[in-house]
């Protein structure tokens, strides 16, 4: 029976041959000659014959996917054996979670008790989730960056042609649609990080938010039309700024924490806007920095600039 | 223990055995696929299965999210659900978002120097640029 043509393609496709993206005409030649290696090493190491080789990568499959199903039923039967989903009697059920429902308003001051947990009871931990989306910036950065060592000239001449081309192609109902909505998408970015200990929310879910304002405005108004305002060097200040007034509040609450001191930031009256002590700043300080970290991941991967 | 009683407790444990199916799903396409960037997104399935393993954790049948709706009101255990494991979920989501980032800009790297994002191309040509 013949395979159809889309059949083929598909295959190709999950082998990772990627018909999607167009191999650039300078190296077309080069990729195209090692044909016959290709296949040679394809079908194994030299000693063994095409048949082998094609005979050890079918036995090659059948093993992955019965170790797959393996792994699968193992997994189901553990599920099985689970506490009954929805029960009051879980596991959670027990005085770490009564203490953070019972007491959490009373001793933080947040009404969202899982924001308590994760700013204050756990704040080592999440300022270490700030330090890792540090580090995975700094790595697309050090990765993606345009300089002398990442790129070639060939790079930069598309790069120019692709700007020159957005230029005079500018989109015009994007344009002012994004006029339209910028203040809206940064009034909504805004209420969700300053109301993280009173609702759903706070620095993580509002950051993105104003990354993505950032990534829209980048793309309604052209190219430039961010870094105007937002350069290299205010990237720097807000990023590095915001993680370090995050670790001297972490440090000081570990600290009078840890040695019985009375705190000297007021709790507030729980509900309201300015209350919960540390953890308003600390929501502004997460925000910023994920929406630095939003914005970088973005334009480092379509320019590999800022 | 027959093949119904086991099928029930499947049942009344649903959001956790989708999870491990889809925590397998991922498995199968990280073993499966030659191409890089599916490798990625396929780690991508394996952190959905956590994170909606942990959250179905975490709910408690009739109790409300944790966010005290009216603070003069002192909260009980028996109202509301476990805070914990949506704190975890949080710690995930950002550990995942870095790593996706990060395994892209390496792939994209790697695109840009061989030409191509299937792992067996890959490795023959750095093996040839090696001798």
């Amino acid at each position: 029976m013949k395979t159809p043509v889309w059949y083929q393609k598909l295959l190709r496709w999950t082998e990772g041959d990627s018909p999607v993206l167009p191999e650039p005409a300078a190296h077309r030649e080069q990729t195209r000659e090692p044909a016959a290696e290709e296949s040679a090493y394809e079908s194994g190491p030299g000693l063994l014959s095409a048949s082998a080789g094609r005979v050890r990568n079918v036995l090659l499959r059948v093993i992955t996917i019965a170790s797959c199903a393996v792994f699968l039923l193992i997994m189901l039967a553990t599920v099985a054996y689970l506490p009954r989903f929805g029960d009051a009697d879980n596991a959670p059920e027990n005085e770490t979670s009564r203490r953070y429902i019972e007491q959490g308003m009373q001793e933080v001051g947040a009404t969202n008790l899982v924001t308590n947990i994760i700013l204050v009871y756990r704040g080592f931990d999440t300022y270490g989730e700030s330090c890792v989306l540090f580090l995975g910036a700094t790595a697309v950065i050090m990765l993606l960056a345009v300089d002398a060592k990442n790129t070639t000239e060939e790079d930069r001449r598309v790069l120019a042609r692709s700007d020159a081309l957005d230029r005079e192609n500018r989109n015009q109902i994007l344009g002012h649609i994004t006029t339209i909505l910028m203040p809206v998408i940064l009034l909504y970015g805004l209420y969700i990080l300053c109301n993280g200990h009173l609702s759903p929310g706070g620095g993580f879910a509002g950051g993105s938010i104003l990354g993505g304002a950032l990534i829209l405005c980048e793309n309604g108004y052209g190219v430039g039309k961010v870094h105007s305002f937002f350069g290299h060097r205010i990237y720097h200040v807000v990023k590095v700024g915001a993680l370090i007034l995050y670790a001297v509040l972490i440090c000081y609450t570990i600290y009078v924490g840890a040695n019985g001191l009375p705190n000297v930031i007021p709790l507030g009256k729980p509900g309201s806007i300015l209350s919960a002590g540390i953890i308003l700043p600390i929501n502004v300080a997460v925000g910023l920095e994920v929406a630095c970290t939003m914005y970088a991941f973005y334009t480092y991967f379509g320019r590999g600039d800022l | 223990m027959d093949i119904n009683a086991i099928l029930q407790m499947l049942h009344a444990n649903r959001f956790e055995a989708a999870s491990v199916i889809l925590f397998v799903v991922g498995l199968g396409g990280m073993l499966f696929n030659r191409s890089l960037f599916k490798k990625v997104v396929s780690m991508g399935f394996m952190d959905s299965a956590i994170f909606l393993f942990l959250t179905s954790a975490g709910y408690v049948e009739g109790r409300l999210a944790p966010i005290i709706a009216d603070p003069a009101v002192t909260a009980t255990m028996e109202v509301y659900s476990h805070p914990l494991p949506a704190g975890l979920v949080l710690t995930g989501i950002v550990v995942s978002v870095s790593f996706t980032a990060f395994g892209l800009a390496l792939t994209q790297r790697l695109y840009k120097k061989y030409h191509s994002l299937n792992i067996d191309e890959i490795m023959m040509q750095a093996q040839k640029s090696e001798d």
